[in-house]
């Protein structure tokens, strides 16, 4: 590592022990607003929440943010282009220092939506994407067109000298063509993919196989990372690797001789791998609420009322700092509390599949090599539909 | 894009951009709150070293020649002249310029003076790009009267 990165690790090191003063970054559903519709949405975003940050409210929040030294906000949504002030927010966040990232779906945005984007000083852009297939995506996302719309935004934002990253869900549906997506990806030049498991919660809650969906689910999102690390080998390119956790993983798609390659990435994968909550990151909800990571729907305070500062000392974040509690967003989907360790974290998968009860009588079906894992209510578009007839409350 | 560039070209560059900041609300917000002292050792091809100490707060904004202990001053920046200019207009990201060994921080700011400064950067770099687009959108600037 160069002598000029020392300061970056150091700093990294410092977030790793829980000793910063505010977290380095904060994930911010800016708006539950979304044109699309798909299953495993953690936001279950649909439409705009009544108590919505307006933009000054947003503004004030970004002025703590800055004055506390959050370092990065990354703008989430629902859709957060949907959010009119989008732009404001983007040059307002980077005119007060702050390195400003924005995830979008790529519906409906047209080339001069990025452009002003770029012209507020937006540094990395992320699109969601379940397959290079346009009858998978647009299935899943439950809007046809919704894939070119992906591709289109990822090209031009290319071409704009933004950053990009992909993000994919690993699901029943995207797990047999990631490989090609994570090719196609590398191919375009994308600089990162992000992996995520899913979770069940927000939208993809509630079904009758929440904890073995979760338990198989993750195991599908481990195999995932291990098969791209083989495709990523010959390449020069670096998959990083977990074992317990199971947390969304970024994969920098630019080999280490590439003249874009940037060894900071690796300083900021090395250094945050493991829980982020109460170290790395927090989650802002719509109307201001702090939650500990996106997925760990818990409470710890409210923007409205605090400042950041004072939100990092909350009880939960104080316990993730000083414990190691595998995935919060797992105990609370196995034992209803995010305040004690997920049981995942330290219990094989075959041991707890093995004690849940399965649904019905038929037996589950063998694995099979393309696809380890037997199907499971919640991990794929046809079980969710098939919930939702037989459960009409739901939508 | 320049190939070359002197300290006091790199020099006037900061002048302007404390300059353009007095023109950003949100800046100019932030300059009445905070404070800012960077020390830049400039680096000449011969390989002596320039120092200039950029000190920034409510009523003062200057960039004078000159040292300070490494104590006093919030951040201290070893680099060439050129790598700033490629800095500021945006053609070279300070995670580049750190990585590839042309931006040495040689101290460490806190996290809050690390974003005022990137904030200072970040809006001069946006007021020259949006000053570039409006001198070609302009009808008879130089750029519409090319043919």
């Amino acid at each position: 590592m160069q002598s000029g990165m020392t300061w970056l690790k150091d700093y990294m090191a410092t977030a790793k022990s829980g000793e910063l003063a505010a977290p380095p970054s904060a994930w911010w559903i800016v708006t539950r607003a979304c044109n699309l519709k798909c299953y495993y949405c953690f936001a279950d975003a649909r439409k705009r929440d009544p108590d919505e940050l307006d933009t000054a409210g947003a503004k004030a929040v970004l002025d703590d943010f800055a004055d506390s030294g959050v370092m990065f906000v990354t703008f989430l949504g629902g859709e957060p282009l949907t959010r009119k002030d989008i732009y404001e927010l983007v040059d307002y966040s980077t005119d007060l220092g702050i390195y400003t990232a924005l995830l979008t779906n790529g519906l409906n945005v047209r080339p001069e939506k990025i452009d002003k984007l770029v012209d507020g000083g937006l540094e990395m852009i992320g699109v969601s994407i379940d397959s290079k297939d346009d009858a998978v995506h647009d299935a899943v996302r439950g809007v046809a067109g919704s894939l070119a719309g992906a591709k289109g935004t990822i090209r031009h934002a290319i071409q704009r000298g933004l950053r990009t990253s992909v993000r994919i869900v690993v699901s029943e549906d995207s797990y047999p063509a990631i490989p090609d997506l994570f090719r196609w990806a590398i191919d375009e030049g994308v600089e990162e993919l992000i992996l995520l498991p899913i979770f069940m919660v927000g939208r993809a809650a509630g079904g009758a196989e929440d904890r073995r969906a979760d338990l198989v689910g993750k195991q599908l999102f481990l195999s995932t990372l291990e098969r791209l690390r083989d495709i990523g080998e010959p390449l020069g390119i670096t998959v990083p690797q977990q074992t317990r956790l199971a947390c969304p993983q970024g994969i920098e798609l630019r080999a280490p001789d590439h003249e874009l390659h940037h060894a900071g990435h690796a300083v900021g994968f090395e250094q945050s791998a493991g829980c982020k909550v109460g170290r790395f990151m927090v989650s802002v909800q719509p109307n201001g609420d702090v939650f500990s990571c996106p997925f760990v729907h818990a409470k710890v305070g409210s923007l409205r009322e605090q400042s950041i500062v004072d939100i990092w000392q909350a009880p939960l974040l104080r316990k993730a700092r000083a414990e190691d509690m595998g995935c919060l967003a797992r105990s609370i989907i196995h034992t209803g509390r995010a305040d004690v360790t997920d049981p995942t974290y330290v219990r094989p998968a075959a041991e707890m599949l093995a004690e849940l009860p399965l649904p019905g009588t038929a037996p589950a079906p063998a694995p099979v090599a393309e696809q380890p894992f037997f199907p499971v209510d919640g991990l794929s578009l046809a079980s969710h539909r098939a919930r939702a007839v037989t459960s009409p409350t739901r939508s | 894009m320049r190939e070359t560039m002197t300290v006091a070209e790199a020099v006037a560059e900061l002048r302007d951009m404390l300059a353009a900041s007095g023109g950003n609300p949100t800046i100019a917000d932030r300059l009445a709150r905070g404070s800012l002292s960077v020390l830049y050792e400039f680096e000449n091809p011969d390989g002596t070293i320039e120092p200039y100490l950029m000190r920034v707060r409510r009523d003062l904004r200057e960039v004078a020649p000159g040292a300070v202990s490494y104590d006093e001053a919030d951040i201290v920046i070893r680099t060439e002249p050129l790598t700033l200019h490629r800095l500021s207009n945006g053609e070279l990201g300070g995670r580049e310029a750190i990585v590839s060994g042309r931006l040495d921080i040689r101290k460490a700011p806190s996290m809050p003076k690390l974003l005022f400064m990137r904030s200072l950067f970040n809006s001069y770099k946006k007021h020259r790009l949006r000053t570039e687009a409006d001198a070609q959108t302009t009808p008879g600037s130089a750029a519409e009267a090319a043919p």
